[in-house]
């Protein structure tokens, strides 16, 4: 199946949380790639915080360092020896110097809770310490934005509450927008201020995340938990 | 996830920790380089009993460093068995298996002197390898400024060959679970090669992935670490070696030393 992303227009809010939302295969991390440069746009613009998105290098490190993004599988973004090693590389692109590497490094593992292993290889965490990890290695660039690819896909729920209590007191203190991707609607609905939903690549809604969860073309899109309950209710009283 | 060399833990101190980076993974050089060049089999044991020594005076982890080398045996022995039957002109046995098999002096001299190379070379850097963290290592290359592109893919590669591994034992699991029978050895070495095609497949999209997250982080082709300067005492150990070398290639008949040893046992008539 292919298809393109197509005439696409929105805004996201400085500081607020917005969702993306699509069946698998909608193109929601296709379009997320494209918001920080990792593929091209073959028209329209692109503007970060002000800055259009060029080819040009240097001024795409310039919008990309104020971009955390985080992937979905976290073995594509962890590949240093320890976590350490992991955390501060983003840092040292940053060209600070070496005190404030090491600081930005010590705050971000004491805010995603890893401190202690910060010496282990992250080959040997747990999927949800990976997360944890990939996150820490954002947040020492001090981003202003923070784009998650489904953050809560794999997770328990301990590890999602976890997660989650971690990103929201960040993106209080560090006053950071979020634009996150998920197929949970829980979390759509409970956490994303505004969404845009998506299907082969075109907007099917685009605004309030409790009226486009209203929406009868988004409902019958991505369908709801009423569905699935009915479904099992419905089995059982056979 | 054991990794392909045998690496310390970051929290696993030894006594040679102290040694910058850079002189740990140098020293293993100094050591292999004149034997690789001199064919001399006295000069390749002396570097071997040196360095068996160094590990036991440095408490490196030797049982870590042969169950690495355990795997690479075999195929020494399988470069260098076939020599004595190929190589040389003075007969040292004969046999015959439908055909005449003779094993020749020279052949098997070069096959000793071969293996004893190649063994001690393994050896040396795997014993040095041992002291080093991944991150040394990494750091030691790219600091002796190996190109950035050997150092990336190295990066790559050690990352990715336990991760492959393991998708290789998961796929092989699920494959028994559902049936698959592993009989004999061809089956299992089809198995394991048809998964092991995959799972490249999967990883070499995966490591793009890698590289993309790398440069969202700013990586342009240089992974940089932490500096750590290289001290007089860590040129002093340098110097060391490489006069311990000089001495035993220029100064020392290792060959009167190790007939006059073995005479001291086996006295000749």
């Amino acid at each position: 199946m292919s298809f393109s992303i197509k005439n696409l227009s929105f805004n996201i809010e400085s500081n607020s949380i917005f969702a993306l939302v699509g069946n698998n295969g909608s193109g929601k991390t296709t379009l997320l790639r494209l918001l920080v440069g990792l593929l091209k746009q073959d028209s329209g613009v692109i503007k970060i915080f002000g800055d259009e998105l060029t080819r040009n290098k240097k001024e795409l490190w310039k919008i990309r360092k104020q971009v955390g993004f985080l992937f979905q599988n976290p073995d594509d973004q962890l590949f240093a020896p320890t976590i350490q090693e992991d955390v501060s590389f983003g840092a040292r692109n940053l060209k600070i110097d070496e005190d404030e590497v090491n600081r930005r490094v010590e705050w971000a593992l004491n805010a995603v809770e890893l401190s202690e292993y910060k010496n282990q290889s992250p080959l040997n965490l747990s999927w949800g310490q990976k997360k944890r990890a990939t996150l820490a290695g954002l947040l020492v660039m001090k981003p202003k934005l923070l784009i998650l690819d489904e953050p809560f896909a794999n997770l328990d729920f301990k590890s999602i509450y976890n997660h989650l209590k971690i990103i929201e007191k960040l993106r209080k203190e560090e006053k950071m927008t979020i634009l996150f991707t998920s197929h949970n609607l829980f979390f759509v609905q409970n956490w994303a201020e505004d969404i845009l939903v998506l299907d082969k690549g075109k907007a099917i809604f685009n605004g309030n995340c409790i009226e486009g969860l209203d929406n009868l073309k988004v409902k019958e899109l991505i369908g709801s938990y009423d569905e699935i309950h009915k479904l099992i209710i419905n089995n059982k009283s056979k | 996830m054991e990794s392909l060399l045998p690496f310390r833990h970051e929290n696993e101190l030894t006594f040679i920790s102290k040694i910058h980076p850079i002189i740990r993974f140098l020293i293993p050089f100094i050591l292999i380089i004149p034997f690789l060049l001199i064919k001399d089999i006295y000069l390749t044991i002396t570097i071997l009993f040196i360095n068996l020594i160094l590990v036991i005076v440095f408490r490196l982890k030797l049982r870590r460093i042969f169950s690495r080398i355990k795997k690479i045996i075999i195929f020494i022995l399988l470069l260098v068995i076939f020599l004595p039957l190929y190589i040389g002109e003075t007969i040292i046995y004969q046999f015959n298996l439908g055909i005449s098999i003779k094993i020749y002096r020279e052949g098997f001299e070069l096959a000793i002197l071969l293996f004893f190379r190649i063994f001690t070379a393994i050896f040396v850097f795997m014993s040095f390898f041992s002291s080093l963290t991944y991150s040394e290592f990494i750091e030691a290359i790219t600091k002796i400024r190996f190109p950035s592109i050997f150092v990336g893919s190295l990066v790559i590669f050690l990352h990715y060959i336990p991760i492959l591994a393991y998708s290789n034992k998961r796929i092989l699991s699920a494959q028994e679970l559902r049936g698959k029978r592993i009989t004999n050895y061809w089956t299992k070495l089809k198995t394991h090669a048809f998964i092991m095609a995959k799972t490249l497949l999967i990883n070499m999209d995966r490591s793009e992935r890698l590289y993309e997250s790398l440069k969202m982080r700013g990586f342009t082709g240089k992974i940089t670490f932490a500096p750590r300067r290289i001290k007089f005492n860590d040129i002093g150990i340098l110097l060391i070696f490489i006069s311990v070398v000089f001495i035993l290639v220029f100064f020392i008949n290792l060959k009167d030393i190790y007939i006059g040893v073995v005479g001291l046992f086996y006295p000749l008539k």
